[in-house]
C-alpha cells in the first residue's frame, strides 16, 4: 500500500484532515442536509455522516442538477468539506467548489485521483493534499 | 488546450462588465478542467434553481443583479417547489415562499422568464434539430435531444447561469456528434401488441431503460409509426427519473435515428436488450410503493411532467361530462403558458365544473399538495410522480393507466384493470 499518491489537482490547494468516505455517488440535492452537511439519502450506504472538517472522498456525483446549490449552501455556512477528491472530473462538485470560493471566499480543493487510487484511501484516514500530491498520515487499522 | 474566441477573451477580461466577466472566467475554469478545446455558442438556457435553496445562493444572485448581470439568450426558469400563483395551499412556510419569490424576482431582473415549467419544449422557444442549447431539467433534457434532436447536457445550476450571461458553453458530452451515436439496442419485439399503442407502456419502457442503460445510450426498435408526441415526453421523462438517460433513439421515430445504422453511426453493436414482457411488468409493480393491501382511494395527481394541452384534451373526452367522486382530489400540474391556453379555450373552465384542481409554477410531489389530509391510495399515470412522489410525500402510490385513473375518480374507488396487462 502506497502512503503517497499523485492525483490530478482540478482545484489545487493544501490541507491536512480526516477522509469522510462515500463508496457510492450522491445527489448533493436532496441527498445531503445542507444545515447539518450530512448525508441524507437512505439508499446510499454511508447515510448519517457528517463530511464537516473532512477530506470528503466520493466516486462522484449524481441526480439532480441542482447539485451545485446545495453544495455552495453547506461550504458557505462553514460547514463544507475541506477537501473533496473525486474519480471523476466531477462538474457539480467542481461548480460547488469555484462558486463557492467567490461567494464565501472559502477555498476548497478538488483533486481526482484514479480507481486504483481511489480503492487506497479509507474512510477515517489523515491524508495530506499538497497541490496534485496525497500523503497518508495515519492510517486506519479497521479498513 | 483551451482555444477561446476575441470575444470571449474580451468578456473575461470585463470588457462586457463585471458579472459577464464572472460567467465567463467560469466558464473557462469548467472548460480547462474538462480538457475541452473550445467553448461554443447556445441559443436559449432554461435554469434550474427557482427556489429557495439558502442564503449563499440568494447573496450569489443579488450580486450578480447589483453587478448588472443581463442574460444574453432566451433563458426560461424550471419549475420551483412553490405556486407562487397561487401562494395559500401550498404546505411550505410563509417565509419559504417570501423566499422563493425573491429568487424568482432576482431571476427575472436578470433578464429570465418565469415560465417555471419542467416543460420548456411546451413554449414557443422550442429548439429545432442539431440547436445547441444549455437546459438544466432532465425530463427536458432527455426530450430535447431525442425527440427534438436539439443538443444539450444537463446543465449543471450556475453552469447554466454563467451559459445565460454569456450566450456560451463548453463543447464537451452530447455536444459533441460521437458521444449521441447509440451504445445499445433495446428490442421490443417480444412485447405484446397492444403495449405499443397505449400511453401507459411509454412511462414503463422509459423506466425499465433508466433502470438497464446506465450511461449509454440506447436505440429502441418495434415502436409504431403512431407513437405521439406525449408518449416520447412520458418516455423521456421516466427514464431520467430512474436512471441517468439524457438521450435515447427510437428507429424510424426520433430525428437522429431514420434507420438502426444510422441510430448507432454505422458502428457495429456491441450490447442488445431485450425488453421482455416480464420488465414491463416488473416496472408497473416498483411503481406501487406502500400499497400493500390498502383498498380506499385517496386521490389522483398528473402532470409530471406539465401536463400538455393535447393531454388536457384527451382527459376532457376520457371524462364525458362525468364528475369527479366526493371526496377525492383530482390534481394536475401545469405550466402557466399550458393553463393560459386552457383558460383562453375554455377547457380550464370545464374542467374545473367537474371537479379537477389546478397546480402551476410546481411540481404537486412538493410541500404537501392537499387542502386537506388524504386517506388513501394515490394514482397517477406518470411514473416520474410514482418514482419521486412516495419519498417526498411518504403516501401510498400507485401507477395506473389515465383510463383507470379517470374511471377511479368518477367511481370514487379504486378501478384498476387488470385484464390489459395480462400476457
Amino acid at each position: 500500500m502506497s502512503n503517497v499518491l499523485t492525483g490530478k489537482a482540478l482545484i489545487p490547494g493544501s490541507v491536512t484532515a480526516t477522509v469522510a468516505k462515500l463508496e457510492e455517488p450522491i445527489s448533493y440535492w436532496g441527498g445531503m442536509d445542507t444545515e447539518t452537511a450530512s448525508v441524507i439519502d437512505v439508499h446510499n450506504p454511508q447515510c448519517g455522516i457528517r463530511i464537516t472538517g473532512k477530506i470528503m472522498v466520493l466516486p462522484s456525483t449524481k441526480g439532480s442538477t441542482a447539485g451545485p446549490g446545495a453544495m455552495l449552501e453547506i461550504i458557505s455556512s462553514g460547514n463544507g468539506p475541506v477537501a473533496f477528491i473525486v474519480l471523476s472530473a466531477d462538474i457539480c462538485t467542481l461548480i460547488a467548489a469555484s462558486v463557492a470560493h467567490e461567494v464565501s471566499g472559502i477555498h476548497t480543493p478538488v483533486i481526482q485521483v484514479d480507481h486504483h487510487q481511489f480503492e487506497q484511501i479509507h474512510h477515517g484516514e489523515t491524508w495530506c493534499l499538497e497541490g496534485s500530491t496525497l500523503v497518508r498520515i495515519t492510517y486506519n487499522l479497521d479498513a | 488546450m483551451l482555444f477561446l474566441s476575441q470575444q470571449d477573451k474580451r468578456k473575461a477580461a470585463g470588457g462586457y462588465g463585471e458579472a459577464t466577466a464572472f460567467a465567463m472566467s467560469q466558464l473557462i475554469t469548467i472548460a480547462e478542467m474538462l480538457d475541452c478545446k473550445r467553448l461554443i455558442d447556445v441559443t436559449q438556457v432554461h435554469l434550474v434553481g427557482s427556489y429557495h435553496s439558502g442564503p449563499a445562493n440568494i447573496s450569489l444572485l443579488e450580486r450578480l443583479v447589483e453587478q448588472g448581470a443581463k442574460v444574453v439568450v432566451p433563458t426560461t426558469l424550471n419549475a420551483g417547489s412553490a405556486d407562487l400563483l397561487h401562494p395559500q395551499g401550498n404546505g411550505e412556510s410563509a417565509p419559504f415562499i417570501e423566499h422563493s419569490c425573491e429568487v424568482v424576482k432576482l431571476y427575472q431582473s436578470m433578464g429570465c422568464r418565469a415560465e417555471l415549467t419542467c416543460a420548456p419544449y411546451h413554449l414557443p422557444t422550442r429548439p429545432t434539430l442539431n440547436e445547441n442549447i444549455a437546459w438544466a431539467e432532465s425530463n427536458a433534457v432527455t426530450f430535447a435531444n431525442s425527440v427534438l434532436g436539439a443538443r444539450t447536457n444537463m446543465s449543471y445550476q450556475y453552469l447554466d447561469l454563467f451559459a445565460a450571461l454569456t450566450g456560451r458553453m463548453p463543447e464537451y458530452g452530447l455536444y459533441l456528434p460521437k458521444n449521441r451515436a447509440g451504445q445499445i439496442h433495446c428490442d421490443l419485439q417480444g412485447l405484446p401488441h397492444h403495449w405499443l399503442s397505449t400511453d401507459a407502456f411509454f412511462p414503463l419502457l422509459g423506466y425499465v431503460l433508466g433502470r438497464n442503460c446506465k450511461d449509454r445510450v440506447p436505440v429502441i426498435t418495434g415502436l409504431p409509426a403512431s407513437t405521439s408526441e406525449d408518449q416520447l415526453r412520458a418516455l423521456s421523462a421516466a427514464a431520467s427519473s430512474a436512471g441517468c438517460v439524457p438521450l435515447f433513439h427510437a428507429v424510424g421515430i426520433t430525428p437522429e435515428a431514420e434507420t438502426l445504422n444510422a441510430a448507432f453511426a454505422s458502428k457495429p453493436i456491441q450490447d442488445t436488450l431485450l425488453i421482455t414482457a416480464e420488465k414491463i411488468l416488473q416496472a408497473r409493480s416498483e411503481l406501487n410503493t406502500n400499497v400493500e393491501s390498502r383498498t380506499k382511494l385517496g386521490a389522483i395527481c398528473l402532470g409530471a411532467p406539465h401536463f400538455s394541452v393535447t393531454e388536457f384534451r384527451h382527459l376532457l373526452t376520457l371524462l364525458r361530462g362525468r364528475s369527479i367522486a366526493k371526496g377525492i382530489t383530482f390534481l394536475i400540474s401545469t405550466s402557466r403558458h399550458n393553463y393560459r391556453q386552457l383558460s383562453d379555450q375554455g377547457t380550464a373552465q370545464q374542467l374545473k365544473l367537474l371537479g379537477v384542481e389546478f397546480v402551476t409554477d410546481r411540481c404537486s410531489y412538493y410541500g404537501s399538495p392537499f387542502e386537506e389530509a388524504i386517506d388513501g391510495v394515490i394514482l397517477t399515470d406518470s411514473a416520474k410522480w410514482a418514482y419521486y412522489g412516495p419519498s417526498n410525500l411518504n403516501m401510498p402510490v400507485t401507477f395506473a393507466r389515465l383510463e383507470d385513473c379517470v374511471i377511479s375518480a368518477v367511481s370514487g374507488q379504486l378501478c384498476i384493470d387488470e385484464e390489459f396487462w395480462r400476457v
